[in-house]
Parts: C-alpha cells; structure tokens; sequence
C-alpha cells in the first residue's frame, strides 16, 4: 500500500523549440532528448545527478543507459518503456515513472519523448513495419487507417465534416496565443478547413497532426521528496495504461483489429474506465483535457469514450462551443495540441496539463483544478491521466 | 487482366506462418480464414492463440459468401511513391456476417468514389500481383432479376 507521502506527482516540464519536421539541423535527436531533460530537471530546481530513472513509449530511441552516460549521472535505477507505438504509450510512461518513484525502485523519474521526424523519417508516409495483409490494398498511412472508424461514426451518428472541423479550428485558436506553437499565428476558418485538400476521405489535411521535430520531458517523484523542491508538484490522482480484449495488432492503426462493437471509437474505454475507478473522479469534474489528436476524429471519438457526452454525441458536443476556450464546458488541447502547437507524441500534451494545473498556460482555464491528459487514440495500448491540484 | 493497385505496391513478404497460409491459398484463388479446432472461432489476422479458448490448432475455412462493406477511405494522398498514379482509390473494410467479428481489408474495382456506401453488398474477384499471385478484392454484387 502506498503511503500519502511516497505517491508520486509531477515537479519539472521542459522541452526543446519545435519546428515543421527538418526544422531542426543543428542537434540530433539524442541531443534534443538531453536538452529537453535537462530543461526539464532545471524546471523543477533539482540537481542533475539526482536523476536515477527514464520511461519513455513508442520504441523511442534514445536509450536510458546512454541519456545517463550523457547527463553524468552516477547511478541509473530503473528504465522501462511502454510497448506499442502511436503514441499509445505518452501518459503510460507517466505511468511507469509514477510506479517507480512509489514502489521505491527509483527517486526521481524523467518521462521522456523526443521526436526528430526529419531526421528519422516522416509518420505521414509508408509505415515500413506494415504487415502483408493491408500494404497490398494501399493501406499505407496513419491518415488513412484513421479515416476508417471516422467514416463509420459518420454513418452511425450522423457526424459531420464541420464537427471534425471544430476541433482543428479550437487547436488553431489556442496555438494563437502559444508562443511555443508551430502553427500559431495562422489562420484557420471553417471555409479554409472545409475546402484544404483531402488526405484520406473523410480526412482532409486540416484533420491531420503536424510532423515535427523536437523533445518534451516531465519529472516524476513522491510528494514527499517534492516538498524539497522549488516547484509546486501537481499530483496525479491516476495514470493508466493499457486495453481491451481484442484490439490485437494494434487497433485501429493496424488497419482492421478493433473489435467490431467498439469500432467507431478512439479504443479508449477500458482505459477511460480504469482511469475514473482508480482515481475516484468523475467526467463532470474535469475543468481542461489534452486531448492526443493524431486526427480530429479520434479527438471526437475520445470525447465520448472519457464520457464527456454520450456516444454519438461528440459532433453535436464540439458544436455546441463546449470545447473552445474559454467559455466551453471543457476547454481542451489549450497549447494548439499535435495539430496547431507540435506533435510530440503527446508529451507537450502532458506538459500544457501541468502548465494547466500550475496556472501557467497561454490559455489558462479559470481556476483549473483537474486536467484530462489521454495518449494516442486508436491504437493499443493507449493511455490517460488526471492531473490535480488539490493534495488529497 | 486488370489490376486496381500496381505489383510495386509494398508487399512485404509474409514472415508469420498465419500469412503465408493465407497468401499460398490466395495463390490458388481460395478466400480462406483460420478457425479454431477446438471452440471454431475465426480469427484474422490470427495471433496464432485462440483468443476465446487458447489453442494453438487451427483449421482453414472458405470465407463466407455473404458479404458487405463495414467502412472504407478514398486515399487522395500518395503515402508511397509506386501509386503517385493511382489515387484516388478505395480502402474498405469488409464484413461477413455470417461470422461474427472477422472483417477483412482489401479494395473494392470497377467503381466510383461516389458509388460506394456503407451495408452495400460486394463479391469476390481476384486479381493477379506479380508472378504467380493473387489478390482478393471485391466489386458490387450485382443483385439478380426476381
């Protein structure tokens, strides 16, 4: 049983400057992940060599025992990862670091993601790692696996090209004012949105994540060692990982594997579930959510799968002005998200979270005081976390 | 014979033995899918573990006839350079619903973006690929006169 002291919270955020994916050719990516933790150890006023343990997810390649070798740490005492790609794992690794820091294994856990698409390659594009059974019929892309269950929530319930616009248009606005955002400063109206060219019908090229470069990390140990430090910790009531029965092959991403019930979704209602029941909170007390978009529709599906409205109505929900800030029922991706600030597989999601959390966001919710962060959507294992202010 | 995807497309070579059953009966024209011996749950892909019983052995069956379009994509946008030519064309995913949860994904041929929807119902054609395979795809199910 884990003491109140030894649960564990976030204390540190950092991230390196991102940019359209080749922006950044003056570091290489293992040199954007030193950055990032390096920032984000600073962020939190603790000293370097403290650090003992990484998580990370999406088989990222930075590799803790050389990030360690780098920082000069003395000691390393745990390094996991998330299984599965997508982003499935961002809050995971969260996670993973939240039980390292409780279970004793390690004192201070860096979470980490770093990301230089035009060094390694772009998500966009063939997925080398396919399988035979959907490369052959042109099943290439993310896009297009992801337009799937978006056409079939179209023909369920009704679910418009104007309600997956909504979400672009809510990200846009917030990138506006985020100084970090990629696509801040640029317009986006329903008119451009409607008529930007299709990538993958119902898809078009506004439903679509950026591709980028860049890092993202936040720190993890107990409340108890975090009172020592500069930063006001912000607690995690919940972080989960994981399932369903029958998403094998990854879900969704994989082209044809979830279950046929739960097609039309973001894959996240095991995790949704697990993530209420462990954390004791409920949909109707969230005042933010960062939500992962890796396409607009997977945002509206994962509205309803977190039971911020019943399923079917996420279209109308986002019509209704419940997601724009700051006047919606529930502001969500308050940095610009993947789509307007960086795609960053979903840590600079986690990281607006905490920004949100502290009161430090360039859209900050009045008053906020409990944040939704989920992970890759229609992909499995995917992941979520509430972030909190209060000290239960 | 005609081809709706060009033979440079991708195809990785089937590594699992699942997928080269599989491609070995296509090769032969046969649609066929593994089912378990034990408690006959069809499954693909397989995960070569029975999901609902945990055996290990399989037996392969013909793909029921019926069969409908559960979703599909029109791709506009050229992911790989061999089908620059080739967009837009269809992905869809095909149901069969005389067995429960088994969908499919292939093309569906000789049809327009416009034409297709959702429940419509589709038959099976193959096409050849390369040298000596053949792919399943499926065109509209022209419905008999009464």
């Amino acid at each position: 049983m884990t003491s109140h002291a030894n649960k564990a919270c976030i204390v540190g955020i950092g991230h390196t400057k991102y940019t359209r994916w080749g922006g950044i050719t003056d570091k290489n990516e293992f040199q954007l992940a030193c950055e990032a933790i390096k920032n984000t150890v600073e962020d939190s006023g603790l000293d370097l060599k403290k650090i003992d343990g990484f998580t990370s997810y999406s088989e990222d390649r930075n590799e803790p025992i050389l990030l360690q070798c780098a920082l000069g740490l003395p000691v390393l005492r745990f390094s996991a990862m998330v299984w599965g790609g997508g982003g499935g794992g961002s809050c995971g690794s969260v996670a993973l670091a939240a039980a390292a820091v409780e279970s004793g294994q390690a004192d201070y856990v860096v979470a980490f993601r770093a990301l230089a698409q035009g060094q390694y390659g772009r998500y966009g594009q063939l997925d080398p790692d396919g399988e035979s059974f959907t490369q052959i019929y042109g099943l290439l892309s993310p896009a297009q696996m992801l337009a799937l269950p978006m056409r079939r929530h179209m023909h369920e319930y009704g679910t418009k090209a104007e309600h997956f616009g909504e979400i672009a248009l809510t990200c846009r606005e917030n990138a506006h004012r985020n100084p970090n955002a990629v696509m801040g400063g640029r317009p986006l109206d329903m008119d451009t949105y409607l008529q930007s060219r299709m990538i993958s019908d119902p898809l078009r090229l506004f439903d679509c994540c950026q591709e980028n470069d860049g890092a993202a990390a936040v720190l993890v140990t107990t409340r108890e060692r975090a009172a020592d430090l500069n930063s006001r910790p912000v607690f995690i009531p919940a972080a989960v990982h994981g399932a369903g029965q029958g998403y094998g092959m990854s879900g969704a991403l994989g082209g044809q594997n979830p279950p046929l019930k739960e097609y039309a979704s973001s894959g996240a209602g095991a995790v949704a579930k697990d993530l209420y029941n462990r954390s004791g909170i409920t949909p109707d007390k969230i005042d933010t959510a960062q939500f992962y978009e890796n396409f607009t529709g997977q945002v509206l599906m994962a509205i309803e799968d977190y039971g911020f409205c019943e399923k079917g109505e996420g279209g109308p929900f986002v019509a209704d002005g419940n997601i724009r800030w700051p006047s919606g029922s529930l502001p969500i991706n308050t940095h610009g998200g993947h789509l307007s600030e960086a795609y960053v597989h979903g840590m600079n999601h986690v990281i607006e979270g905490v920004r949100q959390i502290r009161g430090t966001s360039t859209s900050q919710v009045a008053d906020a005081k409990i944040c939704l962060v989920t992970g890759g959507p229609g992909i499995a294992p995917t992941s979520a976390l509430i972030l909190s202010k209060e000290n239960d | 014979m005609s081809k709706y995807l060009p033979d440079t497309i991708p195809f990785l070579e089937p590594v699992s033995d699942n997928e080269m059953i599989f491609w070995e009966y296509c090769n032969n024209k046969r649609l066929m899918f593994p089912s378990c011996v034990r408690c006959g749950l069809t499954s693909h892909p397989s995960v070569s573990v029975c999901p609902e019983c945990q055996s290990i052995d399989w037996e392969w069956h013909k793909a029921p006839g019926t069969v409908f379009l559960y979703t599909y994509t029109i791709a506009h946008y050229a992911a790989d350079e061999s089908i620059i030519n080739n967009v837009p064309y269809n992905v869809a995913v095909v149901i069969f619903p005389q067995s429960d949860d088994l969908r499919f994904v292939s093309n569906i041929v000789d049809i327009e973006p416009e034409e297709i929807f959702i429940n419509m119902e589709l038959e099976l054609i193959w096409q050849p690929f390369q040298d000596n395979r053949f792919v399943p795809r499926f065109k509209k199910k022209i419905q008999k006169g009464i």
